[in-house]
C-alpha cells in the first residue's frame, strides 16, 4: 500500500519540475505561473511504496482561484502522509508564508529549497541549517532543472529521517494565548479540526469553512485583540506571519549588492511600453515566418515527396524510387498490377494516402512552430506579454491572465480552455473559454500554410500572421459586446511575479515539442485516417451505392463525383456559402469546412480527397474543384477566417462544455463564433464577389 | 469484385477496426487504479467534484 506525497508550493516555484525528476515523469513544464491546473500523480523513484501528488501553485492555504481550491483541499482533507514544500530560493519572502500554514497542519512537511544554482549566480546565500532550525522542518537544498541534492531528498523521504512535530513561535503572546485557548476547545470529533493548530488560526481568522468550531466566548476575546491591534483577526495574523518570515530570511540569508541583471536590461527592451507590441509582433511576424515560409515549408516538400512523389525531388534523387514516385502510387501500380480494379487502388492512392499525407505533410511545419513558441514559453518572454498585455485586455473587460490560456491555445484549444482555470474571476474565467478557440491553434495551421503560401506565395508568413493580428482584435472586440451586453462586473487586476529570463531548458523543450508533435501525428494516423476512409466512401459512391470515382487512376476527369453522396449533401448547404465563397458555388469547398468541425486538419484531408490530389497540387492544378482559390486570393483568405473563426472542433467543444458547465452555453458560443465567422467571411467574400461583377459560378 | 480487391477492403477494414477499438474503446476499457493510494486520491477528488457541484 503506497503512502501519499504531496507536492505543494507557490507558483512558478519549480514544482513540475520536480515532480518529474523525482517520479521519472514527463508532465508539461513552463516558465510561467499556473501551468498545473489538475493535480497529477506519480510514484517516487525506487519503488511503488510512495505516490508524489503535484498540486497547483499556491501563496496561502486561502484560496481564491478554483486551482487553489484543489491544493487546499488536497492538504487539509486528503490527508496525505508527507508533504513536501518547494520553495524558491530567489524568493524566500514571499515563499515560506505558505510554509508557516503547512507547518500548522499535521502532516509532516520537508521543505525543498530549489533553485540552488539560479540563487548563487544572483548573489543570494542561504544557510539552510540555520533555516532548518528556525522552521523546525528539514530542509533540503535543490535543483530541479540540474538535479542537485535531488538524492538526498528520496533518501530523506524513503528513510523518513525527517524532523517532525515543528514548533513554531510565529504569534505574539496574547494572539498565541487565545489560538491556545481556541485549540483547547476544539470540539475534535469534527472533521475540520483534524489538523487543530492550523483549525484553531483558521478559526481565530474567522475563515467561513471553520465556522462549525467557534463558539461566542472566543468571539469576544477576539474581538478584544482586534481592538487591541486595530486590525482585523485575519489581518492580525496575516502580520505576524509576515513579521516571523522577514526575521527567518534575515537570520538565514544574505543577499551581495548585484549590477544591474540581464533581466532587468532586456526588460528595459521588452516591457518598453512603445516597443513591447511591435516587438510582439515581430516576434510572431518571425515565429511564422520561419514555420510557415522558410524551414518548415521547405521539409514539407519532401514529406509530400514521400507519400505522393515530385518531379523536382526526382530529378535531385532520381536513384531513390521511393521518393521520387511517393508511396501512394507506388501502392496504387502495385494494386493494379496484381489486376486490382481501379476502385480499390484510388481508394488506397487517393483516398487514405492523400487523406492522411495532406496533414502529415505539415508535420515539419508545426514542428517549427512548437519549438519556437516553447522557447519563447521557456525564457519567460510569454510572461512578459501576459503582463503588458494586461493592461490594454483590462480596458476591454478582459482579465490579463487570459493571455495564458491563448498563448497555450496557440498549440491546442483543449489545454488553453481548461488553463482558463487559473482566471479567479468567474465572469472573465467564462469570457476566457469563450474566446480562446479563436486563437489560431496547430490543428488549423495546415489550412492556413496551405493557402497562404499556394495564393500568396511571397508573403506567406504574413497572411498567417495576419489572421494571428486578426484573431486578438476579434477576441478584444468580442470581449467589448460581452461586457457591455452580459458581463457587467469591473475587471480584476492580473497579479503575477516575472521570472527571471533563462535560457528554455532543451530537456523540457525537446518534450514539449515531442508531445505535441507526437499528439498531431497520433490523430493523423486515428481521426484523420478514418474521416479519409469516410469521405473517399461518400465522394466515391452515389445513394445507390454505385461507384462514381475515376475509371482511369491517372485521369480524375473521368469521375463524376458531382453525382456522389456528399455532393448531394454539399449542394443544398453550399448556397448559404455564395457570399462567402465570393459568389462561387463550390460544394466541395463547402462539406471541407464543415468537416472542420470533426477535426480542423480534416479540411485540408477532405480537400485532398475530393479532388484525388495532393497539397501542392489541390489547388493549383486546372482541373482541381479548388482551382479558383488560386485566382482569388480574397476568396482564399475568406475561407481561411471561417475556417479559423468557426466552431473548434469536437474535442475543443466538449472541453467547452465541461468548463463552462452547462450546454446553453456551449451553444451560445458555438452560435457566437459562428456569426463571426461568417460574418467576416462573408464581408471579405461579397468584397471579391463585387470585384468580380456579382455574376455566382458554378451553379 | 476480385480478390486483389477483396483483400484490399479487408485489410482496410481491420485497420479501421483496430484504430477504432485502441483509439476509442481500449482506453475505457482500461481499469484504473491499482493501488490504494491511487484509488483514495481519485475517491477523494470525486467526492469533492460532487460537493462543489
Amino acid at each position: 500500500m503506497a503512502n501519499i506525497v504531496g507536492l505543494v508550493g507557490n507558483q512558478n516555484a519549480g514544482k513540475t519540475t520536480l515532480f518529474n525528476a523525482l517520479t521519472g515523469m514527463n508532465a508539461t513544464v513552463g516558465n510561467w505561473p499556473g501551468v498545473t491546473i489538475e493535480r497529477k500523480e506519480g510514484y517516487i523513484k525506487g519503488g511503488k511504496d510512495l505516490m508524489l501528488v503535484d498540486t497547483p501553485g499556491v501563496y496561502s492555504l486561502s484560496p481564491y482561484t478554483s486551482e487553489e481550491k484543489v491544493t487546499r483541499s488536497f492538504c487539509l482533507e486528503a490527508h496525505p502522509d508527507l508533504i513536501i514544500n518547494i520553495i524558491d530560493a530567489t524568493a524566500l519572502e514571499r515563499s515560506l508564508y505558505l510554509t508557516t500554514q503547512l507547518a500548522e497542519l499535521s502532516t509532516d512537511v520537508v521543505v525543498a529549497l530549489n533553485m540552488a544554482d539560479i540563487m548563487e549566480k544572483n548573489g543570494i546565500s542561504i544557510d539552510e541549517n540555520k533555516l532548518s532550525e528556525e522552521l523546525g522542518l528539514t530542509v533540503i537544498r535543490i535543483s530541479a532543472k540540474t538535479g542537485e541534492g535531488i538524492n538526498t531528498l528520496i533518501d530523506t523521504i524513503r528513510k523518513k529521517t525527517y524532523l517532525k512535530n515543528p514548533h513554531l513561535k510565529i504569534y505574539a503572546k496574547d494572539v498565541q494565548k487565545e489560538i491556545d485557548h481556541i485549540e483547547g476547545d476544539l470540539n475534535s470529533e469534527l472533521e475540520e479540526a483534524r489538523n487543530p493548530k492550523f483549525a484553531s488560526v483558521k478559526v481565530f481568522e474567522r475563515d467561513p469553512f471553520y465556522k462549525a468550531l467557534s463558539n461566542s466566548s472566543t468571539e469576544d476575546e477576539v474581538k478584544a485583540i482586534e481592538k487591541e491591534y486595530g486590525m482585523d483577526a485575519e489581518q492580525i495574523i496575516a502580520d505576524e506571519r509576515y513579521d516571523f518570515v522577514t526575521g527567518v530570511k534575515a537570520a538565514c540569508s544574505y543577499e551581495r549588492p548585484m549590477p544591474e541583471s540581464v533581466t532587468d536590461k532586456l526588460d528595459k527592451i521588452f516591457l518598453n511600453k512603445y516597443a513591447a507590441i511591435p516587438l510582439f509582433i515581430i516576434i510572431m511576424g518571425l515565429v511564422y515566418f520561419l514555420s510557415v515560409s522558410f524551414i518548415g515549408s521547405i521539409c514539407s516538400d519532401f514529406i509530400n515527396a514521400i507519400f505522393n512523389g515530385s518531379e523536382t525531388i526526382s530529378i535531385l534523387y532520381n536513384d531513390i524510387p521511393f521518393v521520387c514516385k511517393g508511396l501512394g502510387p507506388i501502392l496504387g501500380d502495385w494494386i493494379l498490377s496484381l489486376g486490382g480494379d481501379v476502385w480499390a487502388a484510388d481508394m488506397i492512392e487517393n483516398g487514405i494516402v492523400a487523406g492522411v499525407s495532406s496533414v502529415c505533410t505539415f508535420i515539419p511545419q508545426l514542428i517549427v512552430l512548437f519549438l519556437c513558441l516553447s522557447l519563447l514559453e521557456g525564457s519567460g518572454y510569454m510572461n512578459r506579454i501576459a503582463f503588458f498585455i494586461d493592461q490594454i485586455f483590462k480596458k476591454f473587460g478582459l482579465s490579463g491572465k487570459s493571455i495564458i490560456p491563448f498563448i497555450v491555445g496557440t498549440g491546442c484549444s483543449v489545454p488553453g480552455i481548461m488553463g482558463a482555470r487559473t482566471v479567479e474571476d468567474p465572469d472573465e474565467r467564462e469570457m476566457t473559454i469563450r474566446l480562446t478557440p479563436f486563437i489560431p491553434c496547430s490543428a488549423k495551421l495546415p489550412i492556413i500554410a496551405l493557402l497562404s503560401s499556394i495564393v500568396f506565395p511571397k508573403a506567406g508568413w504574413l497572411v498567417s500572421l495576419s489572421v494571428y493580428v486578426l484573431a486578438i482584435v476579434i477576441i478584444i472586440i468580442s470581449a467589448i459586446i460581452m461586457k457591455k451586453l452580459f458581463y457587467k462586473r469591473e475587471s480584476t487586476s492580473f497579479i503575477s511575479e516575472l521570472p527571471s529570463y533563462k535560457l528554455p531548458d532543451a530537456k523540457n523543450v525537446y518534450r514539449e515539442v515531442k508531445d505535441k508533435t507526437v499528439s498531431f501525428i497520433e490523430r493523423a494516423g486515428t481521426v484523420i485516417f478514418l474521416c479519409s476512409v469516410a469521405v473517399w466512401i461518400l465522394t466515391r459512391f452515389s445513394w445507390s451505392f454505385e461507384y462514381v470515382g475515376p475509371t482511369d487512376l491517372y485521369d480524375l476527369g473521368t469521375a463524376n463525383i458531382s453525382s456522389s453522396m456528399l455532393a448531394s449533401i454539399g449542394k443544398g448547404l453550399a448556397y448559404l456559402f455564395i457570399p462567402a465563397w465570393g459568389g462561387y458555388y463550390s460544394w466541395e469547398l463547402t462539406v471541407s469546412t464543415i468537416q472542420g468541425l470533426i477535426a480542423k486538419e480534416q479540411v485540408v484531408s477532405s480537400m485532398s480527397v475530393i479532388s484525388g490530389l495532393d497539397v501542392n497540387q489541390m489547388v493549383s492544378a486546372s482541373s482541381s474543384p479548388f482551382y479558383f482559390l488560386s485566382s482569388n486570393p480574397l476568396v482564399a483568405y475568406s475561407f481561411i477566417c471561417f475556417n479559423l473563426f468557426s466552431a473548434p472542433c469536437f474535442g475543443a467543444l466538449a472541453a467547452m462544455r465541461k468548463e463552462l458547465g452547462s450546454a446553453k452555453k456551449l451553444f451560445s458560443t458555438i452560435g457566437f463564433e459562428l456569426l463571426w465567422a461568417y460574418g467576416i467571411s462573408s464581408i471579405i467574400g461579397l468584397i471579391s464577389w463585387g470585384m468580380n461583377g456579382w455574376a455566382v459560378i458554378g451553379l | 469484385m476480385n480478390w486483389v480487391d477483396f483483400w484490399v477492403v479487408v485489410i482496410v477494414v481491420i485497420l479501421v477496426g483496430l484504430v477504432i477499438f485502441f483509439h476509442y474503446i481500449f482506453p475505457h476499457l482500461r481499469k484504473g487504479p491499482s493501488t490504494k493510494a491511487k484509488r483514495l486520491v481519485k475517491d477523494y477528488f470525486k467526492a469533492k467534484k460532487k460537493e462543489e457541484k
